[in-house]
């Protein structure tokens, strides 16, 4: 059982990425923005983030940034949320440090198989970004 | 020196002058020349003047003598002539003659054998001595037969004389001593001109009669000299330079019957006098007549050629001025006129062309003009075509996001569901189901308010115009909006008169409108008061209809007052934004009204509440068309800013800037201030909250307040500072308390006392995470006249890698620092000769100097006024006692991270 980081600020969207989660068997932890974000990385170490894009405080790329700048959380891997399906948001993601991106809205069974294949990266040893 | 050179030069650049030197040459060579001949001419005549007078008082002395002689020797031979016995028969006869002729000193008749057979004499008789006649010379070559004349005698005891002598009837001879004086009297009165005169020489050369006296008997003689065995003695004048060292001309003459020569002399200089006199004067006329012809020729040549050249010179230099409008004048007859009129000419057609080009130029600059305002039009128009083209770009993006908000909250929950209820579990479908449908009604919204908006922006948004009674058509808006009303408990307060009147115009678009501002005061008042107030009012003479609707809720920030109107743009910024909608309900009910002639607008207080008005024409005329619109369409505006969630253009590396402060105005203010992409403000608090961010964040900056709610600004400090990977983090304290910084120096960047103006704290905060520029080896200044101390510091920052400057007084540190600026000064207050201050002083005054921050070091507390006074120039002030190198370092760390073009404020 993994503890997966949700940062998001739509209540809708994170009580239904929370419950997809818990569906998983996996345990949730919520944060509504960027900051509180990044802080929860590193207080609570989760196995593995999901990150909505837009966010307060801090945007999801400024957040990830943060929590892949720091040696503390550098190796907890992020998968990006993003509402813009364009490809620069792509890159960007990528560039700002995610591991993986899905668009919204989510597609249940898509959104397993990353969080799973990201978890198992996350069982071998950690590698440097 | 100067004048010849002058002269040099004028010559060579000057015609005029080259000619005229050609000309005085010439005329001085003719001149010269001619004057020469003058002179030599005359010369020659005046000397052959002197010539002729010398030969003829010559002549004239010759025969006076030559007469005298012959006189003389007629007497002689008269008596030589006489027997003895007639002789001595008449012994009167020689005292006769003795008597008539007192030429005679002494005559003496001898016979062959030298007796005396009669004589006669004045004085002391010489001739008769028995002894000496047979030896004398006049003895001998009479008894010859020779007539003789004797040399002169110079003797003491007779005046001189010579002696005559010349045969006798018997052989004997007859003698006599004969005056001199006769030729010396004769030749005394030769005089011609001042100095010429003449003399007797005999053959010997030696003189014998001469006008001065002494020179006879000085028995003087010419003897060896060329006037004497040169010259014969024909009459001709003959120049020499005489025994006097003068340059004479002579004229020598035999004196016949005798072997002497009369000579007459005068001195050249006298003889030339006139020549010369008459050569000076003939030269200085001619040298003036020839000057005055070069003046006439120069005068001729400047009035006839120059003048001419220097009007064709200035002519052309009045072209090359831009002067074309003189002609040049030069009288017809010149032969340069021709070349003056082809110049005139010349000008004319210049000038005619200078004109046709300032022309052009002028039309040409018209049309730049008119290019230019083009251009800037079309640079307008473009900027504005690009801003809408972004602003339809970010409003594509949100409205993209936005409606997929909704979308994700219905496949997610119905996924959701089909688990659950595929797993049997159906505790959560009512709850679940309820999201599908409020993210259905919600997304309904959405997309009606874009299309609506949408076909405005289109033109194609019909105005249907109709009569509606106004106050029916309150009340139905009222009816709608009563839910959302008593949801959040408000009190609704409806001030119409029934009456009000009748609306020709299209209802439904007021109505929309209507309840939108209702709707929002709804949402954004809770236990509150909203009031509907409608009016009507006359502008123009046209009928205006007014809504107000006033509400005791949230209010609005000034400054978001003018994006109120923006598509997406919402006043609540929390996270969950708990007051709903779509985002585009004022930016809809703005146009709805716009397209029927109408406006809105908004009054607000943060706190107390909001007033919208809705003000529209009773009478909407068929005219207005969605074209004339006034109302911002989506294009012109600039692209909205969200502030419910950081908008995307902020990139990942974007800046963060941490406040740890109880009190909002300062992060609001922040906010308000420093554009977000510029850096992300992160507010805390409480202390607490502040180390959780501050830890999480590790933010570029940190700001500071002393007075939290929960911690004391002092530990947070501490802490922030304890923790190695936030130590380097630049903190910027705020305190109302001026004292206490006591305990801040190191640790703290900077602080400043509240209440703080907020363009020095932006700029200050700036400093610390504007982008870096590349740091190379960092280079100090250290200006401290302690040499131990000095040595000590520099060896300390010297090990952390850095390079140190070290100067030991102030000149010297402030010539350093302006030669080679360094990256930071620090500088001892206490220096020999310039003090630290003064260094200060001189240092901000230079271009080079204001930006390079300053530590100044004192050894002595300063007063509050001199703190403030240097808060200006100096980056940090640290007390010596106080110094810590490690926090020293850590601190210059900072300093040093920091951008080199850093800003020290005004």
């Amino acid at each position: 059982m993994a503890k997966i980081l949700i940062v998001e600020d739509d209540a809708n969207n994170r009580d239904l990425i929370a419950r997809l989660v818990e569906l998983m068997g996996h345990e949730p932890i919520l944060a509504a923005d960027g900051a509180q974000g990044v802080a929860l990385a590193r207080s609570a170490q989760p196995d593995l983030i999901v990150m909505d894009m837009g966010l307060p405080v801090l945007n999801g790329w400024q957040a990830t940034h943060r929590i892949k700048s720091q040696p503390a959380t550098r190796h907890i891997p992020i998968l990006a949320l993003t509402a813009y399906a364009l490809t620069e948001d792509r890159t960007r993601s990528l560039d700002a440090g995610c591991d993986d991106f899905e668009t919204k809205p989510i597609d249940f069974n898509r959104f397993r198989e990353k969080v799973e294949a990201l978890l198992r990266q996350r069982g071998k040893e950690p590698t440097a970004p | 020196m100067q004048v010849l050179q002058h002269w040099q030069q004028s010559i060579k650049t000057s015609l005029r002058a080259k000619l005229l030197l050609f000309l005085s040459l010439s005329m001085l060579s003719i001149l010269l020349i001619a004057a020469y001949g003058v002179f030599r001419y005359i010369e020659t005549v005046e000397q052959e003047g002197w010539a002729g007078r010398q030969r003829e008082a010559a002549q004239y002395a010759v025969r006076t003598i030559d007469d005298f002689l012959l006189r003389v020797e007629d007497t002689l031979n008269l008596v030589g002539a006489l027997s003895v016995q007639q002789i001595r028969q008449s012994p009167e006869l020689l005292p006769e003659i003795l008597n008539r002729i007192p030429a005679w000193i002494e005559i003496v008749r001898v016979d062959a054998t030298g007796r005396v057979i009669a004589s006669t004499s004045r004085d002391q008789p010489l001739l008769t001595n028995p002894a000496s006649i047979l030896l004398a010379n006049w003895f001998q070559q009479a008894r010859k037969g020779n007539n003789y004349l004797s040399p002169l005698f110079i003797t003491t005891n007779s005046e001189p004389y010579i002696i005559l002598s010349m045969p006798a009837s018997d052989g004997g001879v007859v003698a006599g001593r004969l005056r001199m004086n006769l030729l010396w009297e004769t030749v005394a009165t030769i005089r011609f001109g001042r100095t010429g005169h003449a003399y007797i020489v005999d053959d010997l050369g030696t003189i014998i009669a001469h006008p001065d006296p002494q020179i006879v008997l000085a028995n003087t003689t010419i003897g060896e000299r060329p006037e004497f065995r040169t010259f014969p003695p024909d009459g001709n004048q003959r120049f020499y330079i005489n025994r006097f060292q003068q340059e004479t001309l002579g004229v020598a003459l035999n004196i016949p019957g005798t072997p002497w020569r009369l000579l007459a002399e005068i001195p050249e200089d006298e003889a030339t006098e006139l020549s010369t006199r008459a050569g000076i004067v003939v030269t200085i006329s001619l040298f003036l007549f020839g000057a005055l012809i070069l003046l006439s020729i120069n005068y001729l040549l400047d009035r006839f050629i120059f003048r001419v050249l220097n009007e064709l010179r200035q002519g052309a230099e009045r072209v090359g001025t831009g002067d074309l409008t003189q002609p040049l004048v030069v009288p017809p007859e010149h032969e340069l006129a021709q070349v003056a009129s082809a110049f005139n000419t010349m000008m004319q057609q210049l000038h005619a062309r200078n004109l046709e080009i300032t022309r052009q130029t002028e039309s040409l600059k018209t049309e730049i003009q008119q290019r230019r305002r083009i251009e800037q039009e079309l640079i307008r128009a473009r900027d504005a075509a690009e801003a809408a083209s972004r602003a339809k770009s970010t409003f594509l993006a949100t409205m993209s996001h936005e409606l997929r908000t909704p979308l994700t909250a219905i496949i997610g929950y119905s996924q959701l569901l089909e688990q659950l209820i595929g797993q049997g579990i159906y505790d959560t479908v009512a709850h679940d189901v309820g999201r599908i449908r409020a993210a259905g009604t919600h997304l309904l919204a959405l997309i009606n308010d874009i299309l609506d908006i949408s076909r405005i922006e289109a033109g194609r948004m019909t105005v249907s115009i109709e009569y509606a009674d106004v106050a029916d058509l309150v009340r139905s808006a009222v009816n709608t909006v009563l839910p959302q009303i008593e949801k959040n408990r408000n009190r609704l307060q409806i001030n119409c008169p029934p009456d009000i009147g009748i609306l020709n115009s299209d209802a439904t678009k007021v109505r929309q409108a209507l309840i939108n501002l209702l709707s929002n005061a709804a949402k954004f008042t809770e236990n509150g008061e909203i009031t509907l107030t409608v009016s009507h009012y006359y502008e123009n003479a046209q009928k205006w209809f007014r809504f107000t609707v006033s509400d005791t809720g949230i209010g609005i920030p000034a400054d978001k007052l003018d994006k109120l109107f923006k598509a997406f743009s919402q006043v609540d910024d929390t996270p969950t934004r708990k007051y709903g909608g779509t985002g585009l309900g004022l930016a809809l009910s703005q146009r709805l009204c716009a397209l029927i002639g109408g406006r809105i607008t908004v009054e607000s207080t943060v706190g107390f509440g909001s007033t919208f008005t809705i003000e529209v024409p009773a009478e909407l005329n068929a005219i207005s068309s969605t074209s004339d619109l006034d109302a911002p369409s989506l294009s012109a505006i600039p692209a909205p800013i969200t502030t419910d969630r950081t908008a995307s253009t902020v990139t990942a590396k974007n800046a963060v800037l941490l406040i740890i402060d109880d009190d909002p105005t300062m992060s609001d203010m922040l906010r308000r201030l420093i554009p977000a992409t510029e850096a992300t403000i992160v507010t805390a608090e409480t202390g607490t909250e502040g180390l959780q961010l501050a830890a999480a964040l590790i933010p570029e900056v940190i700001v500071l307040d002393l007075k939290l709610p929960d911690l004391h600004g002092l530990e947070v400090l501490a802490r922030l500072r304890e923790n190695p990977e936030l130590s380097h983090i630049p903190i910027v304290v705020l305190t109302i308390d001026d004292q206490a910084q006591h305990g801040l120096t190191l640790s703290v960047d900077e602080y400043l006392v509240k209440p703080v103006e907020p363009n020095r704290l932006i700029s200050i905060v700036r400093r610390f995470y504007q982008p870096k520029a590349e740091v190379s080896t960092p280079h100090i200044l250290l200006v401290e006249d302690d040499t131990a101390l000095a040595e000590l510091f520099a060896q300390t920052l010297r090990t952390v890698g850095w390079s140190v400057e070290v100067a030991s007084d102030g000149e010297t540190g402030l010539t350093a620092a302006l030669s080679r600026p360094p990256a930071l000064i620090l500088l001892d207050y206490m220096l020999p000769g310039m003090d630290g201050l003064q260094l200060l002083e001189q240092l901000r005054s230079h271009p080079h100097g204001k930006n390079i921050p300053v530590i100044l070091m004192t050894a002595h507390e300063l007063t509050a006024d001199e703190r403030q006074q240097l808060a200006v120039s100096v980056s940090m002030i640290q007390r010596k006692a106080e110094l810590n190198l490690e926090q020293m370092i850590d601190h210059l760390r900072r300093l040093l991270s920091q951008n080199k073009s850093l800003l020290i404020e005004q």
